[in-house]
């Protein structure tokens, strides 16, 4: 049967659309709260939400697991990932404004922002390896051994020494760039 | 000292999202609803005049009329360079769709932080003015009434260039009864909005924080109203 043309997802997902409607109520709040945790900016944490339910529509994979603690956990990975893609996105533009730096004057909530725990956290989190940021945001939230290794396509045994040397990773930077805590 | 997995959760667990954060999946369904939609095909109107301005960049290379056999080029290259710049907005326009409103964080008269960016979803007439501006003080009481009329959907938002700040605006907004917010320029704004050449200047934003029109100067009422129910 053929889900309503003004149903979500519509197109794509006729025999599961009511299915990622479910979806959508059920996790969309706190998609968007992973994300704004990690990029403290509510309407783009907002978009990058809908991202993540737009590339959830178009993996029917994932819908086909129809299970809503894996297709959440499914959804948490991909808000990281697209969270800590904008974190680098900033660093990136932040280095090409430095360059122009006489041309534009910084903005209060970036003065607000770096002198700030938070915001050089955030920081050391963008100049990692993504690999390994991701790794830490997602232990950080609770996720399993098991989830981690599928989540980053390792063997299960090696999370360990992967997360050791992750955590490794972020303290060497954090103290290269603020110095030890 | 800390083991590195002690530090890290340390570090992690200071992250949070911002105060009072409160995702509205009901316009968040709205936006995937867009996103699902077929595409525009705004790109293929757009490759029409940026055919027509190479075809011309072309004729007008000396190089290349003389191998075509034709004589000086009727446009210089150095008028060509003007004409595209002049309207290279509009060109990136009609390929991205209108540009989105640069965001700002300022602190309104109560003390409370207003972010733009907080606004998505809803549409966002900002008006930029001054008390000593007679123009601006004529459209604030429309201001009001249109606040009142579209309460659920629409936010005016005053940005005010007083040099002297509050001492001017606080007294001005209690005594008008402003009901939107209203905080000032900072340095740094200006050049954020560079269509923003005089005052009164008015923005009308959409839902998806993109500005869909700029009005230099006084308008009517009927006017503004009209702007708003576009975007609604």
């Amino acid at each position: 049967m053929n889900a309503p043309s003004d149903t979500l997802g519509a197109a794509r997902l006729a025999p599961a659309a009511s299915d990622f409607e479910t979806l959508f109520e059920t996790h969309y709040e706190s998609t968007a709260r992973a994300i704004a945790r990690v990029i403290h900016d509510n309407g783009r944490a907002e978009e990058l939400a809908v991202e993540a339910f737009l590339k959830l529509s178009r993996n029917p994979q994932v819908l086909a697991l129809n299970g809503g603690e894996r297709t959440g956990g499914w959804l948490h990975r991909t808000a990281i990932r697209l969270a800590l893609d904008e974190l680098r996105g900033r660093a990136r533009r932040a280095r090409y404004e430095g360059l122009l730096v006489w041309a534009r004057s910084a903005q209060p909530d970036e003065l607000f922002s770096a002198a700030q725990e938070q915001g050089r956290v955030r920081a050391v989190l963008a100049a990692m390896s993504p690999r390994h940021a991701e790794l830490l945001l997602l232990r950080h939230d609770g996720a399993s051994y098991e989830e981690l290794a599928s989540s980053l396509d390792i063997h299960p045994a090696s999370v360990g020494t992967t997360l050791s040397r992750a955590q490794q990773a972020f303290r060497k930077e954090y103290t290269k760039r603020y110095g030890e805590r | 000292m800390a083991n590195d997995r002690e530090f890290v959760d340390k570090s992690l667990g200071s992250l949070n999202a911002p105060e009072g954060f409160a995702p509205n999946a009901a316009h968040a369904k709205i936006r995937l609803q867009g996103r699902t939609a077929p595409r525009s095909r705004r790109w293929v109107w757009a490759a029409v005049p940026v055919t027509a301005v190479l075809l011309v960049v072309m004729m007008s290379v000396p190089a290349a009329r003389a191998t075509m056999g034709m004589g000086e080029p009727p446009v210089s290259l150095e008028k060509i360079h003007w004409m595209l710049m002049s309207h290279w907005h509009s060109l990136v326009e009609l390929v991205h769709g209108p540009a989105r409103a640069p965001d700002f964080i300022a602190v309104d008269a109560s003390g409370k932080t207003v972010r733009l960016s907080d606004y998505r979803g809803k549409v966002v007439l900002l008006n930029f003015w001054a008390t000593w501006c007679a123009p601006c003080k004529a459209e604030v009481p429309w201001f009001v009434d249109l606040q009142n009329t579209y309460k659920e959907d629409l936010v005016v938002l005053g940005i005010s260039f007083d040099e002297d700040g509050w001492k001017s605006v606080r007294p001005f907004i209690e005594e008008r009864k402003v009901n939107y917010p209203v905080v000032l320029a900072y340095p740094g704004l200006p050049e954020q909005y560079r269509k923003i050449e005089s005052l009164p200047a008015t923005l009308m934003i959409d839902r998806d924080g993109r500005v869909q029109g700029t009005h230099l100067g006084l308008a009517s009422k009927a006017q503004y109203d009209a702007l708003i129910r576009e975007q609604l």
